[in-house]
């Protein structure tokens, strides 16, 4: 499935990440899925909230950069191997593995896992055909 | 004391020598410079009206725009085929300033260098090692020619390399080093840091300049070397290093104004203002031919100290420099406009033309951090694109200013906009002297 990401640059200083967090409860935007990227310079804190637009326009009261972008969700089976058959689909392909990151609130039996494959329309074709998606 | 009669000579006299080199320095300006031919008619001069050196306040001044406006040979007051070796120090848009040489201008180089590094006690016997940079920069190729003329002998080292540097230093055992003050401190650390005791080694002299520097910063390269640490003064406008220099008593900077002449204004109105009394200091070449130049505005903040010197010299000194009144910043020797990084950031897709800069000496080495805003249209949820975009300012800021820079970008609108410059810029150096 395609899910909506919010990334949020973060500048390097110190506690730039809580007031981010704080806005967005404050707007009552929930996270399902997060992932903080983070160089010695700069940081992107890419989540996938169940809003995305009001996601983006509470970050963008705080007068910080963000921007949302299309990513892949896929639901994997809670067992050893779960996310390596994922991730053979692409084996061989021309397809690039950006980066991934896990649902937050597991469930049952499968988690969702997110990620950024590059091109994305022929990893959902890909995990279509090997009946993921 | 190298060439004493002239560095002695009686004031009166040497007002006489300045007074008839700067009507004849004036004279030639008029006749084969078009800048300045211009210049003097718009201000109403004649040369044949310049007959003392207080006629010196009705002519124009030169800025260091005025000659980026005319590069590169609109200031050449020789026939080009008389020029023998052209330097170029770096504008504040692109376009650099040249100073050109005739072979009486090496040699008058050669003489005002060794006047400077005989004031602080070297001479012949002397091992010289120079650590300035060679090429383009003056610094490297001034302090060259003044060490052989001195006849002491110079190591051509050139910045940089600091293991070459410190052995070379035991190996010849050098007595004296000439490089910028940071780099002084830098292998001072680099020195302990490989076990060296520099206060124990031959080395006693030091002949420091090209960027600021504090009474606190001599304290501590005298300290940690174990030398004489001398302040310098020069500019690639007038000559290079060697339009002035410490003595031993290293109270102010003798300007060496037989060749140079000196005076302070106020940087408002113009206004030339008595000795004592700090202004900014503006410089009138007496004897170069390649390229002289007539009230040269430094933008060195300092004043005149016009008292007899212990020293015997009658020149007149420049207090220590006490900063600058434009917003140019000297980093590791070289010059940088905020306006240069302006035009690179205006050139660079994915930045706004908003920065901050941030200069610090961290272990003794001058460093610049320039924050930058990001373009809300390029950020990109991947790390490696947004530091793709930081790379290529960083690039294209080094192939504009020549130095190495950090670029760290921040949230669009967050840095402040403000009326003045200095906003734009945090020095945390805190070299300049308290006063």
């Amino acid at each position: 499935m395609i899910l909506r990401q919010v990334s949020v640059f973060l500048e390097s200083q110190q506690g730039r990440m809580a007031p981010v967090v704080r806005h967005l409860a404050g707007a009552g935007v929930n996270l399902r899925a997060l992932m903080l990227a983070e160089t010695d310079r700069f940081g992107i804190l890419r989540f996938i909230p169940d809003d995305a637009d009001r996601a983006l326009a509470a970050v963008a009261e705080l007068g910080v950069t963000a921007r949302i972008s299309e990513v892949i969700g896929v639901e994997v089976p809670d067992r050893p191997g779960g996310l390596a058959d994922i991730l053979d689909v692409f084996e061989g392909t021309e397809v690039n593995l950006e980066y991934l990151y896990a649902e937050l609130a597991g469930r049952a039996d499968r988690a969702l896992l997110v990620l950024k494959l590059v091109p994305a329309a022929r990893a959902l074709e890909l995990l279509d055909a090997a009946g993921l998606v | 004391m190298w060439n004493e009669p002239v560095q002695t000579m009686p004031r009166e006299q040497l007002r006489a020598l300045q007074t008839e080199r700067l009507r004849s320095q004036v004279a030639t300006l008029h006749r084969r410079v078009p800048f300045y031919s211009q210049r003097l008619s718009d201000a109403g001069v004649t040369p044949a009206s310049v007959t003392t050196l207080e006629d010196l306040a009705r002519l124009p001044f030169t800025s260091k725009l005025d000659m980026r406006e005319v590069f590169p040979f609109g200031l050449f007051a020789s026939d080009p085929v008389d020029i023998v070796e052209v330097h170029m120090s770096s504008g504040t848009t692109g376009k650099p300033v040249v100073g050109a040489y005739t072979r009486a201008d090496l040699a008058l180089w050669g003489e005002v260098m060794a006047r400077t590094l005989d004031a602080g006690g070297a001479g012949p016997g002397d091992i010289v090692q120079n650590a300035y940079g060679y090429g383009l920069f003056t610094g490297g190729v001034g302090v060259h020619y003044g060490g052989t003329t001195l006849g002491a002998m110079v190591l051509p080292m050139s910045s940089g390399n600091s293991f070459r540097q410190l052995s070379t230093l035991q190996d010849f055992g050098t007595t004296v080093l000439t490089c910028t003050p940071s780099y002084a401190l830098f292998l001072a650390e680099y020195a302990s840091e490989h076990g060296v005791d520099l206060p124990a080694a031959p080395l006693r002299a030091g002949f420091f300049g090209a960027e600021p520097w504090s009474e606190g910063m001599r304290a501590d390269i005298e300290a940690r070397l174990g030398i004489k640490a001398y302040d310098i003064y020069g500019l690639t406008e007038v000559i290079g290093p060697g339009v002035g220099g410490e003595c031993q008593f290293q109270d102010g900077l003798h300007i060496f104004e037989d060749h140079f002449y000196p005076e302070i204004i106020d940087p408002d109105t113009g206004a030339v203002l008595p000795a004592g009394e700090r202004g900014e200091l503006v410089l009138t070449t007496l004897t170069r031919q390649g390229t002289p130049v007539l009230r040269y505005r430094t933008r060195d903040i300092t004043y005149l100290m016009d008292e007899p010197c212990p020293c015997g010299r009658t020149s007149r000194r420049i207090h220590r420099l006490m900063g600058r009144n434009d917003d140019m910043l000297i980093i590791r020797g070289v010059n940088v406009f905020p306006q240069q990084v302006e035009e690179v950031l205006l050139r660079v897709e994915g930045v706004e033309p908003h920065y901050r800069l941030i200069v610090d000496r961290e272990h003794s080495m001058d460093s610049l951090e320039v924050e930058v805003e990001m373009a809300e249209a390029l950020f990109s949820d991947e790390v490696r694109v947004v530091l793709a975009l930081e790379r290529r300012v960083e690039h294209e800021l080094r192939v504009t200013l020549g130095i190495q820079t950090t670029v760290r970008l921040v949230n669009p609108k967050s840095i402040a906009r403000s009326e003045g410059k200095a906003n734009r810029i945090v020095d945390r150096r805190s070299v300049t002297t308290s006063v």
